[in-house]
């Protein structure tokens, strides 16, 4: 079925996927456009609209919604929810009680599975075999126990879905080419699990910066890891700064102490004003000397 | 005299023109084109939309009697339709590629603005680098992130050496840009041309020309050169220190590229990353367009300059020995 969709946007003529037609007279559409449902992303991705179009409302999602309200997803987030995860229509209600009550068999508590589910919309999609089995490779690899498997899932339910190709990529940077010993790793994952969901490029840039040139340890990257997930130009250009004015002390046992976290916190006025005791016009005419 | 905007067609409106950004080291042009384009967008969008009228239909029959409704548009809706402005909807073009060592002044053009870049162009606007490099070694890329392939001696470089190299490297170009006019360099034309009309311009496009250089810095090992130039590129000012480091019998590399000034845009024009905002670009853009209308048309090789830095570059021209060029950076 050739869908073409006429735009005027700018007095310039757009083709894009929805039929027109089609739009304004069916009601599930008109429906899943009440709700919030983002439906130019679903046009954007592979064989959404496939399976999407054929479906009722009535007949087809509202189970899915309802089962979906029931978790305790609110009536506001399930646009936002749907628009990322629209495959939730081809699980079967079956399947995806089966997946909730796994969680509740493993001891997460009842706002722990509505934020893991909230996050992580396409946690669902994944059966119970595969959860356990990732829930475990991370136990295994990282030696974590029982409560902090739940603490990690709870805090960054995308990482347990990650690509997990990605994430031992990124584990072996972490523990061979930046050198953090196994205790330290552990701590960085469960305070900042997102470093595993950075690119391994980036995290090694970053890290080479914070560690050879700052002159960070791995004991105070491990305090702040907030260093490892600041874009890199935001540390050049205050680390720059604060060393053209002689003020780059990150030693707390020295005076003119700057915390590693308050130099990529903050806006730049802040910044300036607080950290480099200096204006904002100095710091951007040093931007323009880089 | 400042006015607020809060309409996105009355936005876009004044999104017309050329406009002038600091370019980050270590960043493609076409990077910077769509993260301007990005910031653009997401800004549009946050300003109030253009009001979509509802569909208005007449239900019923005749016999029951005609009604009147007001439907929702579901057709132009912004979540069936994506976001009211979308990168693909914004045109933005750079005047000038600069590498993705190179930092610095950098025209980009937006929407009708980029007939504009193209002026600027084709104007050959005289650019103003900083480069600074290092005496010591050579690296195989000629910049300081390559491998190291040769190491010299840099003790017995003073800085009236660097001067005499660079007036020599000066006066070769200064031969080919009267070639690149086609007049003898001994008639009167050729007099009149270089001391009273200004500078001479190629017509077409050239192999680099450099107009002006000077040393600004000199700390061995490091050095700053402040070079003027028309058809340079990134890899030409890195090979022309690497060339100085050899004319003084040592090794050179490049350690920083800086554009300050192309034409009439300067440092003080250009938009750091944390401005380029919707609001931001609009005011640049005011700003620029009296630079961009007083850029005189590139006639043949004759066009002039504006007088303080005709002043400025015939002085470094007629004098050999160090003096402050006075330029603004």
């Amino acid at each position: 079925m050739q869908f073409i969709r006429v735009i005027l946007l700018n007095q310039r003529h757009i083709f894009t996927h929805w039929y027109f037609p089609s739009l304004t007279r069916s009601a599930t559409l008109q429906q899943l456009v009440k709700l919030g449902v983002d439906l130019s992303t679903w046009d954007a991705r592979k064989n959404v609209n496939s399976f999407i179009l054929p479906l009722d409302f009535e007949r087809d999602m509202k189970k899915y919604i309802v089962f979906l309200h029931d978790l305790g997803i609110s009536a506001d987030d399930l646009g936002r929810w749907l628009t990322v995860n629209p495959y939730i229509f081809q699980q079967s209600i079956d399947d995806l009680e089966a997946r909730t009550n796994y969680l509740e068999f493993m001891k997460f508590s009842e706002e722990d599975i509505v934020r893991i589910i909230s996050k992580n919309p396409y946690w669902l999609l994944f059966s119970t075999v595969r959860i356990d089995k990732r829930l475990g490779i991370f136990q295994q690899s990282f030696e974590l126990t029982d409560n902090e498997v739940r603490y990690l899932a709870t805090k960054q339910p995308r990482l347990i879905t990650y690509k997990y190709s990605s994430i031992k990529m990124t584990t072996f940077s972490v523990v061979e080419e930046m050198g953090f010993e196994k205790s330290e790793v552990k701590s960085l994952l469960l305070a900042k699990p997102r470093i595993w969901m950075a690119g391994r490029d980036a995290l090694m840039r970053r890290f080479d910066f914070a560690h050879n040139h700052m002159g960070l340890s791995h004991q105070q990257i491990v305090q702040f890891p907030h260093v490892l997930l600041t874009r890199d130009f935001r540390m050049r250009q205050r680390h720059g700064f604060l060393k053209l004015l002689g003020r780059d002390q990150y030693d707390p046992s020295k005076p003119n102490y700057v915390s590693p976290l308050a130099l990529v916190s903050g806006t730049d006025a802040e910044f300036c004003l607080s950290l480099a005791k200096s204006s904002v016009q100095a710091f951007n005419d040093f931007l323009k000397t880089l | 005299m400042a006015k607020l905007i809060n309409y996105a067609p009355e936005a876009w409106n004044h999104l017309h023109g050329v406009f002038c950004v600091y370019k980050p080291v270590d960043m493609s042009v076409r990077f910077m084109r769509n993260v301007i384009v990005g910031n653009l967008c997401r800004d549009l969008n946050e300003l109030q939309p253009r009001h979509v009228p509802p569909i208005v239909a007449i239900e019923g029959s005749i016999s029951e009697g005609l009604v009147v409704k007001e439907k929702e548009n579901f057709a132009a809706h912004e979540l069936v339709l994506g976001p009211h402005y979308q990168p693909k909807d914004l045109r933005v073009s750079w005047a000038q590629y600069l590498h993705k060592d190179v930092s610095g002044v950098c025209i980009m053009g937006v929407n009708r603005g980029c007939k504009g870049t193209h002026l600027v162009r084709e104007s050959r606007l005289i650019r103003t680098y900083m480069v600074s490099g290092k005496f010591g070694y050579a690296t195989d890329n000629l910049f300081h992130t390559g491998k190291v392939v040769e190491k010299s001696r840099f003790a017995h470089v003073t800085k009236g050496k660097i001067v005499r190299a660079l007036m020599s490297i000066q006066a070769a170009h200064q031969r080919a840009s009267m070639e690149f006019l086609g007049l003898d360099i001994h008639s009167q034309e050729a007099y009149e041309a270089l001391s009273c009309t200004g500078l001479v311009r190629p017509e077409e496009n050239s192999s680099p020309i450099l107009y002006a250089l000077s040393v600004k810095e000199f700390n061995p090992p490091d050095f700053t050169l402040e070079v003027s130039s028309i058809n340079e590129t990134g890899d030409y000012l890195k090979e022309l220190i690497h060339s100085l480091g050899i004319k003084l019998k040592t090794n050179a590399v490049c350690t920083q590229l800086r554009c300050v000034r192309y034409g009439p845009w300067t440092l003080g024009h250009a938009l750091l990353r944390k401005h380029w905002s919707l609001e931001h670009i609009v005011n640049n853009i005011g700003q620029s367009y009296p630079l961009l209308n007083n850029i005189t048309p590139k006639s043949p090789s004759l066009a002039s300059l504006e007088e303080n830095e005709i002043m400025c570059l015939i002085s470094t021209r007629c004098h050999y020995a160090y003096r402050g060029t006075g330029n603004d950076s």
